[in-house]
């Protein structure tokens, strides 16, 4: 956060004071906090209602630091508890019930994730090439609006799963389909943090590139796979590992790829600065050092919850598979993925590479990813079956 | 680095200190590290694409003769305790060590140190620096104090012997803490895991103190060179408890074979269970345990599930697997190229020498579910249940075998119910599947019986006289020679047909014919089939308790298409599943890891320093007042300057902050 010499002055003069909309934002999110555990906390173990708290104290941190995740959640949360109570148990009501039907039925909200994050990303590239701050400024709030429908997405898709029996209630993260909207819903938040705290809206159409390419990969799995169908989980999944693994490793892929997209913005500057001159209308528009202190944040941040992710999945599998680290083709790739930036990270910090060489490799960084993430399940066999397509 | 090391050679001083100097340089060099970083994750891939710790013949079959032994001599079957690969490990946490123990000390100093004696002249020097007035030293001291508390600083004072006071304020110090966690980590993950490796277990058989067993033998039979001893500190092994039973071993896989752990106590099974979704799917797989440990007063019983182990005295027991625990079988054998069908009561894992042929039948499996995805016309894929099946082989003298995977129950396919049997000649290959027509019982008992009648000499020959009185029927002139020589060709054809298939008959058609009439004498050969098995079909049901078949076209059709799939068959038998008592094993994996310890300690200091080295920002500040005396008047210099590790616009930004807000609110004009 930024901090001015007159924000200091008043504040050495007043106290250090809160505002009253954190207050009242505390008070909200531990009352909604509160009647969750309350009306679900007998389903759940004494693993699952710590997690619960912590999220509810990670998400209070979070949106003290950043106020837009205020407004945010209190959308998620009006949305879904209006979702919840249409669907009166009966889950033949996302079919009748007309707010079910058209906005707020898991699928129905996915729908309208997706077509706003498409929606952003022509905004953001109309903001950019034509500059028009207007345009990104739509760009950003149509970000907005999709990360929150993606949020109602996931949270209605898994109240939907327990309506559907209680055997298969699970949350949506444990299919390649629902990872997918929690990598859409993740990647936008972090590029908007970034965007936020850089006042800066030009990165948008690289940031929202990538997350359209995902959505396009969504819409294709759903449709042609089939791929939106809730089943229940396999019983290796049954834990409340999952609940954390999974996000955890969400924020570390996400963070790679915004860095990545960052370095393209990068990358594409600098042609066109051979192309056509230091001083062209594209390059004008990015801003090389907010590329370059993104890409660093990014992956960074990355690499911090990446580190967790494994070590919380070499945390489970030790309890599922008997061992911490097996080699299983998944984790060997996960390792492959950390040595990869924590290479990039040491040139960075111990060697003070910069420009061209390390946004090289970024991108070659977000492939090693996407084979992690993607390319293990479809062309190596192992323990981590799950996902395949 | 030879280079260099020459030169120093010649140089003055101790040699051997010089090159241990030199080694530690080489050893703590980033390029070093980064290069190792990467080699390894190069290396990493290797052991993802080709599989690893296969049985050994899957390999030769995979690479050949040629390959296998040289990827074998590489390690590459098992990559990750490979000698070479240990190295690079070992060198990485060598680099590690280096760098840690280069840089720990003056970190560690830099935590303690406040630094208050830096000059002003290297204040100035700073990249965040100013300089203003002020008249009040005592409001001035007060107000750095209350600013940098508002920021989080820790500060302290310092008089100077020159009257000079400095006040030095300073916050996330922990930042070097984080790097020496995040690096010592690593050595300690590593440490760890070789504790839990396969290394001692390597170098015991490597040494020839421990012989890898490669036979599938019951555990009495194995030598005790292959057992490993009891106090064996770390191993993962696994081992397949039938209901009922109990075992007091694991079984720990070791290059192409496996190596024997005793146990300190008897795992007995009591009962073993699948739940299912309502879909079908598998729900959750729970074995019931029942520890018996002279340690205990009483034996321990505890459930264990997939996600919930049981860990007894440092042994954890996983639920890993399950397989048939020697179910009980009634098979009978139908004979497919002539003679008598065969009863036989048998179990899984027993290897039979059959009396009627040259063949030994050996049972591998029984599974009572099948769910397997089909994909619907809607182009959906749904889980369906294909019901018990048996897997065996059927091993011929000399050796070969094949394998066969056969159904009880039958399969609706396209609205036609078949039964299934798989067969493939090689592991590698994938199933092809006869499909038998099921009678109107659901079973191949018709079929069989029609494969049988086709071949025994009295129903054959009664059925090609009816295809031979149909043909004929309408063309009363022909002579009885004509019939016989009719009757001898069809019979010759049918033989051909069952023993070698359509291919070979089409291709004699080739042969034989013109070119232009090849198709019709194809067409001809295939009528005069198809009414022989028509006619063996309607005599069978005449004459036997068989029930005719609902769409008796469709059944002569697919039945047509499995005598030709017979001919490929590669067994003389076909085994049908006739009942079953079903009896299962569960599979435990048991494991002791005492590194454990160390890897969690190790991986929750790299989780604890990564986040610190990125998210404790470590910055200091300094405020030096100086007295001066300007006409008769005291003032104060103020010098206030500030600095940190990253050189972040972050940080720049907070120093303006809060310099412009002391200067303005200390005296300072501007």
């Amino acid at each position: 956060m930024s901090i001015s010499e007159q924000a200091l002055l008043d504040e050495l003069e007043h106290g250090n004071s809160r505002p009253w909309r954190d207050w009242a934002y505390l008070a909200l999110l531990t009352a909604a906090s509160g009647a969750g555990l309350w009306h679900y906390g007998a389903a759940m173990d004494g693993y699952e209602q710590a997690i619960s708290i912590g999220s509810a104290i990670s998400l209070g941190v979070m949106a003290l630091r950043w106020r837009a995740i205020q407004s945010l959640s209190i959308a998620v949360l009006l949305l879904c508890t209006a979702a919840f109570m249409s669907y009166q148990g009966d889950l033949a009501r996302a079919e009748s019930a007309f707010w079910l039907r058209y906005v707020l039925s898991s699928q129905s909200a996915i729908m309208w994730m997706s077509a706003l994050f498409v929606m952003s990303t022509l905004a953001y590239y109309w903001g950019l090439l034509l500059r028009s701050e207007f345009s990104s400024r739509v760009g950003s709030a149509l970000s907005w609006c999709a990360t929150a429908m993606g949020l109602v997405g996931l949270v209605v898709r898994w109240r939907e799963s327990y309506l559907i029996h209680p055997d298969y209630g699970h949350i949506p993260v444990s299919n390649l389909y629902e990872v997918f909207i929690l990598f859409a819903v993740i990647t936008a938040l972090l590029y908007l943090h970034y965007e936020s705290s850089h006042q800066n809206r030009r990165l948008g159409a690289f940031a929202l590139t990538v997350i359209s390419a995902a959505v396009a990969f969504l819409l294709w799995y759903q449709f042609s796979r089939g791929a939106d169908e809730i089943l229940p989980l396999v019983p290796a999944l049954n834990s409340y590992w999952m609940k954390i693994h999974v996000p955890a490793n969400f924020i570390g892929y996400g963070a790679f790829a915004v860095s990545a997209m960052m370095a393209c913005a990068y990358l594409l500057r600098q042609w066109s600065v051979r192309r056509f001159g230091e001083d062209n209308a594209f390059a004008r528009q990015i801003d090389v050092e907010m590329v370059e202190d993104v890409m660093y944040k990014s992956i960074a941040l990355g690499f911090a919850f990446f580190t967790l992710a494994t070590v919380l999945g070499a945390l489970w599998a030790a309890e599922a598979w008997g061992g911490y680290w097996s080699w299983d083709p998944k984790e060997t790739w996960a390792l492959i993925v950390w040595l990869n930036y924590a290479a990039w990270l040491h040139l960075k910090l111990s060697k003070g590479w910069r420009g061209a060489p390390m946004a090289w490799w970024s991108v070659v960084g977000l492939f090693v990813t996407l084979f992690a993430f993607l390319g293990v399940n479809m062309f190596l066999s192992g323990l981590h079956s799950y996902g395949g397509l | 680095m030879s280079s260099s090391a020459t030169g120093v050679a010649r140089g003055p001083g101790s040699p051997l200190w010089r090159d241990a100097r030199l080694m530690m340089r080489f050893f703590g060099s980033m390029n070093l590290a980064i290069t190792l970083l990467v080699v390894i994750a190069i290396a990493s891939v290797i052991g993802t694409i080709i599989l690893q710790n296969e049985p050994y013949t899957a390999y030769i079959e995979k690479f050949g003769p040629f390959w296998h032994p040289v990827f074998a001599t590489l390690g590459l079957y098992d990559v990750y305790s490979a000698g070479w690969f240990l190295a690079l490990m070992a060198f990485l946490v060598l680099s590690v060590l280096v760098c840690v123990t280069r840089n720990a000390p003056a970190m560690l100093k830099e935590l303690r140190q406040w630094r208050s004696e830096v000059t002003e002249r290297s204040l100035e020097g700073y990249r965040q620096t100013r300089l203003w007035h002020s008249q009040d030293a005592d409001a001035l001291r007060d107000t750095t104090k209350r600013l940098m508390a508002l920021r989080h600083y820790r500060t302290r004072e310092h008089q100077r012997d020159d009257g000079a006071i400095m006040i030095v304020a300073r916050k996330g110090t922990w930042n070097r803490l984080g790097y020496l966690f995040a690096h010592l980590s690593i050595v300690v993950i590593c440490l760890g895991g070789l504790l839990d490796s396969r290394l001692g277990l390597k170098l015991a058989s490597w040494v020839g103190d421990l012989r890898i067993e490669t036979r599938n033998l019951p555990v009495s039979q194995v030598p005790p060179e292959s057992f490993v001893p009891l106090w064996n500190p770390s191993f993962r092994g696994n081992v397949n408890i039938p209901e009922g039973q109990s075992a007091d071993v694991a079984f720990l896989a070791l290059a192409d074979g496996y190596v024997v752990q005793p146990l300190p106590f008897q795992i007995e099974v009591e009962d073993f269970h699948t739940e299912h979704n309502v879909n079908g799917t598998p729900k959750s797989f729970r074995s019931d345990l029942v520890i018996h440990d002279e340690t205990l007063a009483e034996p321990l019983r505890q459930r264990i599930s997939v996600n919930s182990p049981l860990i007894h005295r440092g042994y954890a027991i996983y639920q890993s697997d399950f397989s048939d625990g020697g179910s009980a079988l009634s098979l009978t054998l139908w004979p497919l190229q002539g003679g008598e069908a065969v009863e036989i009561e048998t179990e899984v894992f027993a290897e039979l020498a059959l009396e009627d042929y040259p063949q030994r039948l050996e049972m591998d499996d029984f599974r009572l579910f099948n769910i397997n995805p089909v994909l619907q016309d809607d182009g959906e894929t749904e889980q369906k249940n294909f019901g018990p099946s048996i897997t065996f082989r059927v091993r011929a003298p000399t050796g070969e075998a094949v394998e066969y995977i056969n159904y009880l129950a039958p399969v609706v396919i396209d609205d036609f119910a078949s039964i299934l049997s798989g067969m493939r000649r090689s592991l590698a290959d994938e199933h092809a599947y006869l499909y038998i027509p099921a009678d109107a019982q659901g079973s191949t008992t018709l079929f069989m019986r029609l494969v049988a009648a086709l071949r025994a000499p009295v129903t054959r020959d009664a059925a090609l006289a009816q295809t031979v009185n149909t043909l004929t029927a309408n063309r009363d002139e022909q002579g009885q020679a004509l019939r016989d020589s009719l009757s001898q060709s069809i019979s010759a054809l049918l033989a051909q047909f069952l023993d070698q298939g359509l291919d070979d008959i089409s291709v004699r058609v080739q042969e034989i014919a013109a070119d232009g009439e090849q198709g019709a004498m194809l067409d001809a050969y295939l009528r005069m089939l198809q009414l022989v098995v028509a006619s063996a079909y309607g005599q069978l049901i005449d004459e036997s308790p068989h029930k005719a078949v609902e769409d008796e076209a469709m059944w002569l059709e697919k039945a047509f298409l499995a005598l030709n799939g017979v001919a490929e068959y590669g067994s003389p038998f076909y085994v049908q599943l006739r009942g079953f008592t079903h009896i299962q094993a569960t599979g435990l994996q048991i494991a002791k890891a005492p590194g454990t310890y160390l890897v969690y300690l190790g991986s929750f200091l790299l989780c604890l320093g990564v986040f610190m080295m990125f998210y404790v920002h470590q910055r200091r500040l300094w405020v030096l007042v100086t007295p001066q005396e300007h006409e008769g008047q005291m003032s104060y210099r103020v010098r206030c300057a500030g600095s940190d590790v990253r050189r972040s616009k972050a940080f720049e930004q907070e120093f303006q902050a809060i310099a412009g807000a002391l200067a303005r609110a200390t005296g300072d004009p501007k």
